[in-house]
């Protein structure tokens, strides 16, 4: 579903040197496989994702999606690859504070095909009662806790259901129990629908939830090891 | 924390946020400026008369005053000087005239005297009237005459005075270094003798000033009382400057309301300026509570930001302000010179500036108070990551609809007191309005946006939805928004109205004062519009019954009069006029029976203000005090004729007893049926010949000129109303701008996560501005029209002038759209370039 081929993208710095925050960077994800992307903070996963989000432009490589190149994608066919293929989660939780928490998960469909408000919402309601928010679903956005708007930002994710979900650092803010509920979705989303799902995170717990494990480090992935990788901190100091 | 780490902590920030700053900056700049330029505008005609007074009278405390505009015999001076006490007497003889070189012309008042008025020390004529100057026969010029003449040192120029020409040199020409803002004015010195000489008022003065020993005053008053009789005022030596108040009081007053409302609005903008920037400041609050910062230190930095941009705003407002005076809003004298030399100078008072600035720094600091009380309510630290918790108000939307709206019909209840029974107060109605109209925006837009919210489901597309969104949050900045769009809607609405209503009322009085006859002549000069300045009628009315065309002449004979403090206008014209008294302007009285009174002789009508200040009664008699002292009684009282200090009419026959003079001041001729007004008015000019000092004016041009000069007067009124758009144009772009930068990242996740096209992000920008300039400029134009009937009653009540009441719904609707579509087409270009946010903003933290 994800064909990721040796991704490089350097950032110059005002001292003059580079930053290589991806430096030939390959990875697959298929279709039903969930995907945990592993790395310590400025290993260079956000730089991945957003090229993959087609917000950014690599130096070299290429990114597919079932089997086309989202790289230099014309305007118009951006918005459409992101409206249809994919579904993105970010880790600042962007609500509109005027509109109800359903409402805003429905943005995503009346972007696109959807145009009728109610029919948005059909299609965004089983997904929030899937997600325990359907309780929630007329209350304004901003008086969701933190929990609630995460799963609210997965639900408008993946409202207009995509073969394609890419998320950055999911339980970033969670504590362990609602991690653990976040990353258990993704899996059965993955597994249930075929969904292709791909993790940015540096929650070590995210690792045994996926099925492919990639490491991120120095621009560069590798194999995980369990043994050797699990925690990142340790890594970091004997490095 | 110390100023300097205060300092580095700001710069810190601010290169985060260097964009809104600017937009605040500019907002408040903008109001600074308003302020600024329309209280420097103000100010400039009162300081430049002041310094003319003082710059002329130097130690007198005293003056002997001449009622008759011809004078008295100078010989006085002498048994002035004889009485005990007095230290210095010099004697001032002071006419109207008009200055001529080649095609410039310039109405002046010759000011001629002699050493003993340079040896009291009077600024303005110690260095030209000194012994040097005593047998002078030549003209000192100040600058602002030269230049208008095009003459300099070594020039000549014609003086048209009294009905006579005179051809003088130029002796030199004083500029600003020596005169100060009299550099502008009107004004033209020379010497006793000469003056004496070319006007034919030879051994004539038409005042005495006095210095007299400080603990005889009243002693000496007593002496000069004595020898002024019943023809001669004695007065203080100050007396001109509070005549000067007493004329230029509607003008005061009417542009300080103006400039009241300038400054309430130019304060609202600069604290609107502010809000906009609410968020980033709660924000900042926010992290620095999470970082663990004590309140105090919170407060500071909230502070200082404030003071900085506060005085940065402010030195900038008051740049531009100087420039706007200078280039776009100079001190237009108007009807003033009619009455007074004072000219255009520019005078910028230490206090103008104090009060501008400090408005823009207390506008900062009020601003940045108020997400410092929002924040410790209602922001907790942890919303420092939590974005849309700093769009506060939000969630209050519904509850607060009931206490604003209760508040706002409270607001209006007071305006409505004020406007019923102390219109005077319109100030103070003013500020209450304006609070009724700001109370009045958020459940104004809250039941629009509620309106939306029904209709949006039935629009195909995601815009309406995403603008109803963020209208939905109704935060601090939406409103700031709506509430710069109201106030500047209100603020044109308001002011153009009432220029409108006062030009509407002021129009059919220019027409009835010069529609008496057919052909006006009279002495030339712009001065000399109300034909006061008196001349020798003999030959010239015998020249112009001469001339084909005419069929008769009739004398008309007027001048100033001073009555207590009042310049009064005295209108005294023939008994065989159209109509001596203009119909529309009679308050009281019946007209007809007025009129026949009037030309009967012995019968007066009076402007309501004198006839109160002076406790006359219609149908009685009272005392007139005219050079010759006159018993009238009061036929009618009228309006003021546009004179602000109020005038009297009588007949021109009851005129000549007054003032023991045969002179006239304006020679009225009827055209026989058949002739036409330009071909006899030609004729006459021949008859009286080319270069004669009379203007011949058909009653249509009298007319025009009138309106012309009321026209000039109320011009200032115009100028704040038309800056008072451009300025709404600015701060609500920059309010506008500063709003939808703000919102780049949001843009940026709305396009990554949902897939929302730029074009649609731009849409829903637009429509969400569009809604917010909409709702507030709706409300400021009702509102606006409401302080249109304040103003009304205020310029009514204040001036004494004839204001027609209308309501101006075009004026209100031609300025709603402006403002709307003026600031919608600003903002679409940051909105442009704000939807084109990069899609990877998104994931900046
Ligand atoms: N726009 C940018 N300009 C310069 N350097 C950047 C930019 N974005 C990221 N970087 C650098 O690239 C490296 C990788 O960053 P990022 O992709 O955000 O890593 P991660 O998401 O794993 O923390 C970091 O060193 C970061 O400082
Ligand atoms: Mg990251």
């Amino acid at each position: 579903m994800l064909e990721v081929r040796d991704l490089v993208k350097h950032y110059p710095t005002p001292g003059g040197e580079t930053v290589r925050a991806l430096d030939g960077v390959s990875l697959n994800v298929a279709a039903g496989e969930f995907v945990a992307l592993y790395g310590p903070s400025g290993s260079g996963k956000t730089t991945l994702l957003t090229i993959v989000a087609a917000a950014l432009v690599p130096d070299a490589g290429d990114v597919r999606v079932d089997s086309r190149s989202v790289i230099g994608l014309p305007e118009r066919e951006v918005s459409l690859y992101r409206q249809r293929e994919l579904g993105l989660m970010l880790p600042t939780h962007n609500v509109i504070a005027g509109l109800t928490a359903i409402d805003n998960a429905s943005l995503k469909l009346l972007a696109g095909s959807v145009s009728k408000r109610a029919e948005a919402r059909r299609r965004v309601e089983p997904l929030l009662r899937r997600l325990g928010l359907a309780a929630r679903a007329q209350h304004r956005a901003t008086d969701l806790s933190l929990g609630e708007r995460q799963r609210l930002m997965l639900a408008a994710a993946l409202s207009t259901d995509p073969p394609l979900l890419v998320a950055d650092e999911p339980t970033g803010s969670l504590d362990t129990a609602r991690s653990r509920d976040v990353l258990a979705f993704l899996r059965e989303r993955s597994h249930e629908r075929g969904t292709a799902v791909l993790v940015a995170t540096h929650d070590p717990q995210a690792t045994a939830f996926a099925d492919t494990v990639y490491t991120l480090r120095d621009g560069l992935v590798g194999a995980f090891d369990r043994e050797r990788d699990a925690d990142l901190t340790t890594t970091l100091h004997r490095s | 924390m110390s100023l300097r780490n205060l300092w580095w902590f700001y710069r810190e920030r601010l290169r985060a946020r260097r964009v809104q700053e600017l937009f605040a900056l500019v907002g408040i700049a903008v109001g600074v400026a308003l302020l600024f330029a329309v209280q420097t505008a103000n100010q400039s005609l009162s300081a430049s008369a002041s310094q003319l007074t003082e710059g002329l009278t130097g130690s007198a405390q005293l003056q002997l005053k001449a009622r008759d505009p011809r004078g008295f015999p100078g010989t006085l001076l002498r048994e002035v000087e004889a009485i005990d006490g007095v230290d210095a007497a010099a004697p001032v003889l002071e006419f109207p005239a008009n200055a001529v070189n080649g095609q410039r012309e310039q109405s002046v008042t010759v000011l001629a005297a002699d050493p003993r008025l340079a040896r009291m020390g009077g600024r303005l004529v110690r260095d030209y009237t000194d012994d040097r100057f005593s047998d002078l026969e030549a003209v000192v010029l100040p600058s602002g005459v030269a230049q208008s003449l095009d003459v300099g040192f070594g020039g000549w120029v014609t003086l048209q005075a009294a009905g006579r020409a005179e051809r003088v040199p130029v002796a030199t020409v004083a500029g600003q270094e020596l005169l100060g803002a009299v550099a502008e004015s009107p004004l033209l010195i020379t010497s006793l003798p000469y003056a004496q000489k070319i006007t034919g008022l030879r051994g004539r003065v038409t005042r005495i000033y006095v210095t007299a020993d400080p603990s005889r005053i009243s002693e000496v008053t007593g002496a000069l009382e004595k020898i002024a009789g019943d023809q001669i005022d004695v007065r203080g030596a100050d007396f001109d400057a509070a005549v000067f108040a007493n004329l230029a009081m509607p003008n005061d007053n009417s542009t300080s309301l103006f400039a009241g409302i300038s400054a309430l609005v130019g304060f609202l903008f600069a604290f609107n300026a502010m809000l906009v920037m609410a968020r980033e400041r709660r924000r900042t609050i926010a992290e620095m509570r999470l970082a663990g910062y004590r309140s105090r230190t919170v407060v500071q930095v909230m502070l200082f930001d404030a003071v900085v941009l506060g005085t940065a705003a402010s030195v900038l407002g008051v740049v531009l302000g100087a420039a706007l005076s200078r280039f776009a809003f100079q001190p237009d004298p108007g009807y003033l010179a009619i009455a007074f030399p004072v000219g255009a100078g520019r005078v910028i008072e230490p206090l103008t500036v104090a009060l501008a600035f400090g408005c823009g720094l207390l506008a900062a600091v009020a601003a940045a108070m108020v997400p410092l009380i929002g924040a410790y309510r209602s922001v907790g630290p942890m919303d420092a990551i939590r974005d849309d918790a700093l769009d506060r108000g939000g969630r209050n939307a519904q509850r607060s609809f009931w206490a604003p709206a209760a508040g706002a019909a409270v607001c209006l209840a007071a305006t409505t007191a004020v406007l019923v029974l102390a219109p005077e107060a319109a100030l103070a109605g003013m500020a209450t309005l304006i609070a009724a109209m700001l109370l009045i925006l958020r459940p104004a837009l809250g039941i629009v946006v509620a309106s939306l919210n029904q209709i949006r489901s039935r629009v195909r597309s995601v815009v309406p939805t995403i603008a109803v969104g963020e209208l939905m949050s109704a935060s601090t900045r939406s409103l700031a928004i709506v509430a710069i769009a109201a106030i500047a809607v209100f603020g044109t609405t308001a002011i153009e109205g009432a220029r409108g209503d006062l030009q509407r009322g002021l129009d059919p009085n220019a027409r009835e004062l010069a529609d008496t006859t057919d052909l006006w002549v009279s002495a030339r000069g712009a001065s000399n519009l109300l034909a006061t300045t008196p001349f020798d009628a003999e030959g010239v009315a015998r020249r112009v019954e001469s001339a084909p065309g005419v069929s008769s002449v009739s004398l008309y004979r007027g001048s100033f009069l001073d009555t207590g403090d009042r310049r009064m206008l005295v209108i005294a014209p023939p008994r065989d006029s159209r109509t001596p008294i203009p119909p529309t302007q009679l308050l009281h009285g019946d007209l007809a029976q007025a009129t026949a009174r009037v030309r009967a002789g012995g019968w007066a009508v009076a402007s309501e203000a004198i006839v109160r200040e002076q406790g006359w009664k219609l149908g009685e008699p009272f005392r007139l005090e005219s050079p010759h002292p006159l018993t009238l009684r009061l036929a009618g009282i009228s309006t003021n004729f546009g004179w602000s200090p109020g005038a009297l009419v009588i007949n021109a026959d009851d005129y000549r007893a007054g003032w023991g003079s045969d002179a006239v001041s304006a020679v009225q001729v009827a055209l026989a049926p058949s002739a036409a007004a330009a071909v006899a008015q030609r004729a006459v000019v021949m008859a009286l010949g080319d270069s004669a000092p009379f203007q011949v004016q058909t009653a249509a041009q009298r007319e025009q000129s009138f309106r012309t000069t009321t026209r000039a007067g109320l011009a200032r009124l115009q100028q704040i109303a038309a800056l008072l758009i451009g300025a709404a144009a600015l701060a609500v772009a920059a309010a506008t701008a500063a709003m939808i930068w703000q919102r780049r990242r949001q843009l940026a996740d709305h396009k990554l996560s949902n897939g929302i096209s730029a074009k649609s992000l731009w849409k829903a920008l637009l429509l969400e501005c569009t809604v917010l300039l909409g709702v507030g400029a709706t409300v400021g134009a009702a509102f606006g029209l409401y302080g249109q009937q304040l103003l009304d009653r205020a310029l009514g009540t204040v001036t004494g002038f004839p204001v027609e009441h209308t309501i101006g719904i075009p004026a209100a609707l031609a300025s709603l759209v402006l403002v709307t579509v003026i600031t919608l087409l600003i903002a679409a270009v940051p909105g442009w370039l704000a939807a084109r946010v990069p899609a990877a903003a998104a994931f900046d933290q």
